[in-house]
């Protein structure tokens, strides 16, 4: 299938005229072909949302992510951009047929708004199959089922592949119900920078906040896990890896609602990871394996800081100088 | 040695998902040090991104 095929879009004239000192502005607007990379707008709320249009434009926006993410005029490189409450379980296409490096945003000014739910239990908010899409601005609300978002690759087809992915200035909130925040099957080279985890609590208590299950092809290598919050969940980070980079990301152990059992593991048995680098983490608790920290035999656990001092893996001034035993 | 190196091969040869899906268990299987377990999981890797070409 040809992905970057240019469709004609259709445009009414404009009713004003360029605008004095922006270049390009009086640019008419008639028959004209698409370029490679478009912007798409979502909006539930807006009294002329509909699926139905093109979605180009903010006053007709779509209604619905999904439209967005399965219209024709979407190449790589595009950008949908969403306002107002989202309750879908939207699914990507796979890598070969869907369009690469899609930014969906939304318009919110942080993390928290708008909000992202799926409408049902047991499908995640997001299902990303495609290689290199970026979601950033979503406060994500957790199902009883599923995951906020869930990263394929290959444990559905063998083209669903999300290597690449960003995810960046997220809010995954659990509501004190939900399964995991993000749940990876293995994909390499994925950013999860500034985002929030919190209430992933359920009845069972193995609720995540960050999450690495079924790995078909291989655990997740290369991931860049930076600048999180982890806090009143569970479990916060349960990913097992190889090669990746924890920085930044500050764990609390008992926190104001729960206490996590497992705070950050990037090895577990039957699936272990290695030659991780773990720097720079507010790590607060028992920092031992028995305390819900673990690391591979080759991981790097330096320059946390930890207020577990009798632990023979942290200095007096509170840095980790090894990964806990 | 020759069967790794044989799968070390045969993986830089794969040019579907289905391909790579089948041979990496194989790759795995053949490395029988820690330095070939960790050659073998870069080679899958980059055969992946090989076979993806974006």
């Amino acid at each position: 299938m040809i992905t970057n095929m240019h469709y004609p879009l259709l445009k009414l004239r404009p009713f004003f005229g360029g605008q004095f000192g922006v270049p390009g502005s009086e640019a008419p607007q008639g028959l004209r072909w698409s370029p490679d990379a478009v912007v798409l707008y979502v909006d539930s709320g807006h009294p002329d949302a509909s699926d139905n249009a093109d979605g180009t434009n903010p006053e007709q926006p779509k209604a619905t992510v999904q439209s967005a993410v399965n219209s024709s005029f979407l190449t790589d490189y595009s950008v949908i951009v969403v306002n107002g409450a989202v309750s879908e379980s939207v699914v990507t296409p796979d890598y070969v047929t869907g369009p690469s490096y899609i930014s969906i945003i939304g318009t919110g000014p942080s993390g928290y708004s708008p909000s992202w739910q799926s409408d049902a239990t047991d499908e995640p908010a997001l299902d990303m199959r495609a290689v290199g899409w970026m979601v950033q601005g979503f406060r994500f609300l957790g199902q009883t089922s599923a995951a906020c978002i869930e990263l394929r690759h290959t444990d559905s087809g063998a083209n669903d592949i999300a290597i690449r992915t960003v995810i960046q200035n997220c809010l995954f909130d659990g509501l004190t119900t939900g399964q995991y925040g993000i749940w990876s099957h293995g994909c390499y080279d994925v950013w999860i920078v500034d985002c929030v985890f919190q209430l992933w609590n359920n009845v069972g208590n193995d609720a995540c906040g960050l999450f690495a299950g079924t790995t078909p092809l291989a655990i997740p290598y290369r991931n860049h896990i930076i600048g999180c919050v982890f806090w009143d969940n569970d479990n916060h980070a349960i990913f097992p890896c190889n090669g990746s980079e924890f920085v930044g990301n500050r764990f609390q152990q008992v926190g104001y609602a729960y206490t996590a059992a497992q705070s950050l593991n990037t090895t577990v048995g039957g699936n272990p990871g290695d030659d991780n680098l773990v720097t720079q983490n507010v790590m607060t608790g028992d920092y031992s394996v028995a305390g819900g920290y673990s690391g591979g035999a080759a991981d790097i656990w330096i320059g946390n800081m930890c207020d577990d001092i009798a632990e023979a893996e942290v200095a007096d001034n509170g840095f980790s100088i090894l990964a806990p035993t | 040695m020759a069967k790794f190196d044989d799968k070390i091969k045969a993986l830089k040869q794969v040019t579907t998902m289905p391909e790579l899906l089948a041979l990496a268990p194989e790759v795995r299987k053949a490395a029988t040090s820690k330095a070939k377990k960790k050659l073998a999981e870069h080679m899958i890797y980059l055969a992946t991104e090989h076979i993806l070409g974006k």
